[in-house]
């Protein structure tokens, strides 16, 4: 099994390299991306059920002994986060295609180079390798953002590009002085190294501050809906299924290994979440547009799935990690149905919209049911989570934080219903008719998708055992991470 | 299997209907109506099993771990409630039949919403799991939702405030269910119930009850709350009638009947449900009063109705919790025959305004024979139902709170308020059935009802006297109330007379008022509108619009232009954190060994640093950074690090001439920047600088060699075959890292050229040909070419050299000085001589100097190396030997090979896409203009 850690990064970034090789042909292009994606599905699901009940795979690479080799690992974590990624990659891939959107000779190329830097940061456990993982990331989503370049796209991905590069030499200049202080970037290390230390503290905080960036968190999430409404709409959807929520993956796996050692950071986080649940939704109901409410709406989900984290129950962790599952797919959904009516539409405005639920029905209920489940209405999986999230908060004595989760969920409804209310009913304004630029398989695909993702959405709330239980296996790996701690090690 | 099944069969009906609906239109109410009735008489057999005291229950688990279930449970209060949801559902779906036009696209969908609503109304008053109940509940306000917007072109604005307002109380019942079963330990209702004294003593009770109370009164439109429900009005009838007066308002009432048992005696609980109840049935009831539009003051009647539910329930003794159940049989009844006429009035004559309307009895016998029943009952007139249950209601008050654990207060003050209110209701019935039916003929009907539309109120209306009559049939079901809920059997006999007693004079009293109010009204009416309330509706879109533009102030920062903004907040942060440590840290061992030299260039790199920032123009802040880059590489050589030496010299070498290229299509110097940004930026840069730096000197400095490091020295040859560690680490040990990095470069080589070549406004095409510069533009405005026979010879001789070089430096890396990623940049070093000596247009030309070809290939290179030990049986990027045509090399060398050309591919790019020069007719670069304030964000959109 062990020898299949590689590939999960090594197979999107090969599919990378032929892809530019192949820049003329876009029907091999799209086969190499969605093989990419499915192997790393493929490998995500394998590695799950071998992982499944607390084993940790690990591969040293190149075979290297005594602790010279960069380790990998794969507990269910990032399992599970493997199969979440390739499956949001999947789905941005079919809104690409149904809008047109994949029709530059780069854009395959860049999505597979993406895929391979979140694979890796998903399955390194090493820090300086995370770093590496992360500008994988960086520079392939950089150049997706301005792929259209056009002047909006270009001013945002200065901003993008910007921030996550100070947040790149922060988290570098982190990695140098946890490296020097302990002399080590094992993480099996690093979490009996560092929180004693004060230097190696000072380091990590650095790196905190990066990660914490480009996951999001306030006050560090400005740039974050500046720059996802103007990369474009099938983008969108994956940068939202993949980027933010790596920084919060790493947010998880370094808390259960080093931060949860780390005395009086746990209020903090609770603190740091909650404000950031707070300013996220609140911006998200002063958006004027679908794109510019959801994605303000990334920031208010991350701190959804970083208050867990301050309190480092099972129950709490495994409430954050189903929310996560199910959320990502919610809200690739909604953010489909915002691309879907720029294409049908020509604008997701919503002063530009109206009557959608009369005019195009299916949209309408494509749009309804993920929008239930990121308000956490029942039956939705968004509800279970939310349900979970609140009971666990209360349960570990976090009153104000579950309080908080209440009323944010009540904003986000709001949001929910003015995009509904603004979009779904009413009337059109009078308007130029774009008339259809897709064809009838295109525009169906592009509104199945998100219907698709719906019901299951819907189902997932009565149906949410099997996903529970998944969740309770990977937190039980974080809240007790002695099994990672073990398989990790090195000299 | 009834229980699941009288939840599940609307729910499943519903998601059927519309499929139907294409081909029958309104007549798919008739299914959904035998849908429940079935439940309803499935519902009903159960009867005298229940009153017989038995319950029955059904269980399946849902979240594994947390003990919730899906859980149901069938007691008196459960059955009451559901019976009331289906049979007035079966006559609500026959109303509605008839009530829409057969062409009414409405229909279909109000239908399935109508069945939905049913199943989640049930799942309501069955569940037993308190998160299952808010579950449920949730889903009656969404219903409510898409049944009150309709299509969404008119109701949009009532729906909206109907679903926040009822969502807020949703959220407090979700906070309440999880500290209930945090007090009970179980989520399971009658486990809740059970461990009553527990969930009483915990600390979180008052907050329960708070909430409880909270979702209660939005639920059922109690004050403050009451906005929406006359809001929800715009909802067709059968809407109005089934959720809005007969069932889905009942819910909070229900959800404080249920909890009774589980906060009797909390006097926090009885004080302000009987404050609560009481207030909202007075203004209910004297709002009403002045009402015009009839669907109005029939909305106004409900809210003051359940305020008399919900007072009944605070008053907690068994009388008054099990009068308040009977109540609500006796307001379903009543109040949706009401609404059902209202309907056929609006229905037959066009309006539903009181001074318009008047006798109507002549052309609408069955309706208003119907309404003034109906009416009757909502008065509290003999003998109809309504009469007996507001009778044991005043009766409960005049009782008072007894031993229940109420305190004494209630009794009184909740009489006081009842009889306010049932004044007022009296006056507003009489004005229905007197100013609808009776007097002059206003407007006439000019659309005569089907009698599939009068039916069903006749029907309620006549079920309302029937049970008054036999108002001693429901003797028992008070008696099983009042045990189930308050604890013991009220030991009242129903019945129509009781002989004169003091509570027949007041009833009589209030009658009496009631007529003379009525009678009065003209001033009334006039003193009643002048003392005005506030408008929670206004109220509440204030706090939706202030929402929304506290919102607009928050996303600000997401519209700003320029980078300072969005870098601020990390770096202050960053900075904060690091000071935080830096006090932390107490210094560990002895001070690394220094060198005299070593502070001089910790001094010249300052100077350094200070004239990058302080230069306002490009070339001389590229020419300090650079200054900056070689003395760090001279630090290298001081330290002996060769190889980083010179990687960081032909880094710095080719960044400058390629940042150069760039630069001519940017103006000379920066633009003009606020002072106090550039202060905030140097003291930031400082901070960081000066807290890493004390980090480093204090503590990190001073830890020597890593165990890591010492091992690479020790074991790297004898593991790798290699003598230069710095190479092994980077093409064996870690040369996963490495493979990422040249990734890096080539999505960065790929990106150049999708910026410059691809973009959608504005592409640039293969570049023209243009004619030598010979003045020597200071731009190079033409071809990118420099002139001059010397440089020329020159270059052309290093060229060649430099290239051999690269080759060579990429061949002997693995044991000296030397490597692929050095390799490649000193081929582009040669390919920038290259580009400067004979110009853009040879490299465009060549078949060899291809971007992505390269990038593409060394990468393949690469990732063939890592995937050839895999293919082979060995690990991912192999070490090991390989011997080709007799010369044995290191394997990591073909991986080298892939770092060498994706270098040389990156420089490449650079020159080709970056590197051409501007046409005559293309500006170089505005100097100055709009993108002043944003000096970042003109780069790329004129490359």
């Amino acid at each position: 099994m062990s020898g299949l850690i590689p590939l999960a990064f090594a197979f999107p970034l090969t599919a990378g390299a032929l892809g530019t090789l192949l820049r003329g042909r876009r029907a091999a292009q799209r086969l190499l991306t969605v093989a990419a994606a499915l192997v790393v599905l493929a490998l995500g699901v394998v590695l799950l059920a071998e992982v499944r009940t607390g084993g940790v795979v690990t591969d040293d690479v190149g075979a290297w002994p005594d602790g010279l080799a960069i380790v990998l690992a794969v507990d269910p974590l990032a399992a599970l986060m493997l199969c979440v990624t390739a499956g949001a990659t999947l789905v941005a891939l079919t809104v690409a295609w149904a809008r047109g959107e994949d029709d530059h000779p780069l854009f395959h190329p860049l999505v597979a180079s993406l895929l391979a830097g979140v694979a890796l940061a998903l399955v390194t456990a090493d820090l300086f390798n995370l770093f590496v993982a992360f500008e994988v990331m960086l520079i392939a989503s950089y150049v997706l953002l301005a792929l259209r370049g056009g002047r909006d796209q270009v001013r945002a991905g200065v901003v993008y590009v910007g921030t996550n590069l100070l947040a790149s030499a922060l988290f570098l200049l982190g990695v140098g002085l946890v490296y020097g202080a302990t002399g080590t970037v094992n993480l099996a290390r690093l979490a009996t190294a560092v929180p004693g230390d004060p230097a190696a503290l000072a380091g990590l905080s650095l790196l905190l501050v990066a990660v914490a960036a480009k996951a999001g968190l306030v006050p560090l999430h400005g740039w974050l809906p500046r720059a996802y409404v103007h990369a474009g709409p099938a983008v969108t959807v994956l940068f939202s299924g993949l980027l933010t929520k790596v920084g919060v993956y790493v947010l998880y796996r370094l808390t259960s290994l080093i931060l949860v050692d780390v005395t009086g950071l746990a209020p903090w986080l609770v603190a740091v979440a909650a404000v950031t649940m707070v300013v996220g939704v609140v911006g998200a109901v002063g958006g004027k547009d679908m794109r510019g409410i959801l994605t303000f709406h990334m920031v208010s989900q991350v701190g959804y799935l970083v208050l867990p984290l301050g309190l480092m129950t099972v129950d709490a962790v495994a409430a954050g990690v189903l929310y996560l599952v199910q959320y990502v797919a919610v809200k690739a959904a909604l953010l489909a149905v915002a691309a879907a009516t720029r294409s049908l539409e020509g604008s997701d405005r919503l002063a530009d919209l109206g009557g959608l639920l009369r005019t195009r029905p299916a949209l309408g209920i494509a749009f309804l049911l993920p929008a239930l489940a990121l308000a956490g209405l029942p039956p939705t999986s968004g509800f279970v989570g939310k349900y979970l999230l609140i009971d666990a908060a209360f349960a570990a004595g976090s009153w104000w934080g579950g309080a908080v989760m209440l009323g944010v969920s009540l904003l986000t409804l709001l949001s929910m219903i003015k995009i509904l209310t603004g979009a779904f009913w009413g009337e059109r304004p009078e308007r130029p008719d774009p008339g259809h630029v897709l064809t009838a398989t295109r525009r169906r695909v592009l509104v199945g998708v998100p219907l698709a993702i719906g019901v299951a959405a819907v189902l997932l709330g009565p149906a949410a055992a099997p996903l529970l239980e998944l969740a309770r296996d990977v937190a039980t790996g974080l809240v007790d991470p002695s099994g990672y701690l073990t398989a990790v090690v090195r000299p | 299997m009834l229980l699941p099944l009288a939840v599940a069969a609307p729910l499943v009906a519903a998601a059927l209907l519309p499929l139907l609906g294409r081909r029958f239109g309104r007549d798919v109410a008739l299914p959904a109506a035998a849908v429940l009735a079935a439940v309803a008489v499935g519902l009903g057999r159960r009867v005298p099993a229940v009153l017989d005291g038995a319950t029955a229950t059904w269980t399946r688990p849902w979240l594994p771990g947390t003990g919730v279930e899906a859980a149901l449970r069938l007691d008196g209060l459960a059955l009451l409630f559901a019976l009331v949801v289906t049979v007035v559902g079966v006559l609500v779906m026959l109303y509605a039949r008839w009530y829409f036009a057969a062409d009414d696209p409405a229909a279909v969908r109000t239908v399935a919403l109508l069945t939905l609503f049913a199943g989640a109304m049930l799942g309501v008053v069955l569940a037993d799991d308190v998160i299952l109940l808010f579950a449920a509940w949730e889903l009656t306000s969404i219903t409510s939702f898409f049944l009150i917007g309709g299509d969404g072109t008119k109701g949009a604005s009532g729906a909206r405030r109907a679903l926040l307002v009822t969502a807020l109380g949703g959220l407090a019942l979700l906070g309440a269910a999880v500290l209930l079963a945090q007090a009970a330990g179980t989520t399971s209702l009658a486990g809740v119930l059970a461990a009553g004294p527990e969930v009483r003593a915990a600390g979180t009770a008052t907050a329960a009850v708070a909430l409880v109370v909270l979702a209660a009164a939005t639920k059922s439109a109690q004050v403050p709350f009451q906005f929406w429900l006359p809001g929800a009005m715009v909802a067709p009838t059968p809407v109005s009638t089934y959720l809005h007066a007969a069932t889905m308002v009942k819910a909070g009432v229900y959800l404080v009947l249920r909890l009774a048992p589980a906060f009797q005696g909390l006097a926090v609980w009885h004080g302000t449900l009987v404050l609560l109840g009481g207030t909202t049935a007075v203004l209910g009831a004297w709002v009403a009063v002045t009402r015009r539009d009839l669907k109005a003051l029939m909305a106004y009647s409900t809210v003051s109705q359940l305020g008399l539910l919900v007072a009944l329930v605070g008053l907690g003794t068994p009388l008054a919790l099990g009068t308040a159940g009977l109540h609500v049989l006796a307001h379903a009844l009543f109040k949706a025959a009401l609404f059902m006429t209202v309907g056929v009035v609006d229905h037959a004559t066009g309006t539903r305004d009181l001074d318009r309307l008047g006798g109507l009895g002549r052309a609408l016998p069955g309706t208003a024979v119907a309404a003034t029943l109906a009416a009757a009952g909502m008065a509290g007139v003999p003998p109809l139902l309504g009469f007996v249950t507001k009778e044991e209601a005043l009766a409960a008050f005049l009782k008072g709170a007894g031993t229940y654990g109420a305190p004494a207060w209630t009794g009184d003050v909740g009489l006081a308020l009842i009889v306010v209110a049932s004044v007022g209701t009296v006056a507003y019935s009489l004005r229905f059935v007197l100013g609808t039916f009776a007097g002059p003929l206003r407007t006439p009907v000019h659309h005569r009802p089907g009698g599939g539309l009068e039916a069903p109120a006749v029907a309620l209306a006549a079920a309302s006297l029937v049970a008054g009559v036999l108002v001693g049939t429901l003797t028992p079901v008070l008696d099983l109330l009042g045990r189930d809920l308050g604890g013991g059997a009220p030991g009242v006999e129903l019945k129509l007379w009781h002989g004169v007693t003091p509570l027949l004079l007041t009833t009589l009293g209030v009658l009496a008022a009631g007529l003379a109010v009525e009678l009065g009204r003209g001033r009334l009416v006039g003193v009643l509108r002048a003392g005005r309330l506030p408008d929670g509706a206004a109220a509440f879109d204030a706090t939706y619009d202030g929402t929304l533009r506290l919102g607009g102030r928050v996303r600000a920062i997401s519209e700003l232009h320029g980078l300072p903004a969005f870098l601020g907040p990390p770096l202050v942060v960053a900075v904060g954190l690091l000071l935080v440590g830096l006090v932390t840290v107490a210094p560990t061992g002895t001070p690394p060994d220094g060198q005299a030299l070593d502070w001089v260039l910790v001094a010249l790199l300052a100077i350094g640093v200070l004239g990058v920032t302080q230069s306002r123009s490009r070339i001389g802040a590229v020419a300090g950074l650079s200054l900056v880059g070689f003395l760090v590489a001279g630090w290298f050589v001081l330290h002996g690090a060769p190889d980083l030496a010179l990687t960081q010299l032909l880094v710095e070498a080719l960044t400058v001439a390629l940042v150069v290229v760039v630069f001519r299509r940017l103006p000379d110097t920066f633009a003009a920047g606020a002072r106090l940004r550039r202060g905030t930026a140097a003291a930031a840069a400082a901070a960081l600088g000066l807290g890493l730096g004390g980090v480093t000197w204090l503590a990190v400095g001073r830890t020597g060699r890593s165990a890591v490091g010492d091992r690479y020295l020790a074991r790297a040859e004898e593991l790798t075959g290699g003598r230069n560690v710095v190479n092994t680490i980077l093409v064996d040990f870690r040369a996963l890292d490495t493979l990422g990095e040249i990734a890096v470069l080539a999505v960065a080589a790929a990106g150049i050229f999708a910026l410059i070549r691809t973009p959608a406004e504005r592409p640039l095409g293969p570049p023209r040909a243009l004619p030598l510069d010979r003045g020597g533009d200071p731009r190079w405005r033409g071809s990118g070419g420099i002139e001059g026979p010397i440089l020329r010879l020159m270059t052309e001789l290093v060229a060649p050299v430099l290239l051999v070089v690269a080759g060579w430096l990429l061949w002997r890396g693995h044991q000296d000085v030397g490597g692929g990623f050095i390799g490649g940049l000193a081929a582009g070093a040669a390919a920038v001589l290259l580009y400067l000596s004979q110009g853009h247009e040879r490299l465009w030309g060549s078949r060899w100097f291809r971007t992505l070809p390269l990038t593409g290939a060394g990468l393949g290179v690469a990732l063939a190396h890592a995937l050839s030990g895999p293919l082979t049986g060995g690990a991912f990027l192999p070490g090991g030997k390989l011997t080709v045509l007799g010369v044995t090399v290191a394997r990591s060398l073909v991986f080298d090979v892939g770092v060498f050309v994706v270098v040389v591919g990156m420089v490449i790019g650079i020159l080709r896409h970056l590197g051409q020069g501007l046409p005559e007719d293309e500006p170089a670069a505005d100097r100055g203009g709009p993108d002043d304030r944003d000096p970042a964000g003109d780069a790329g959109v004129r490359a």
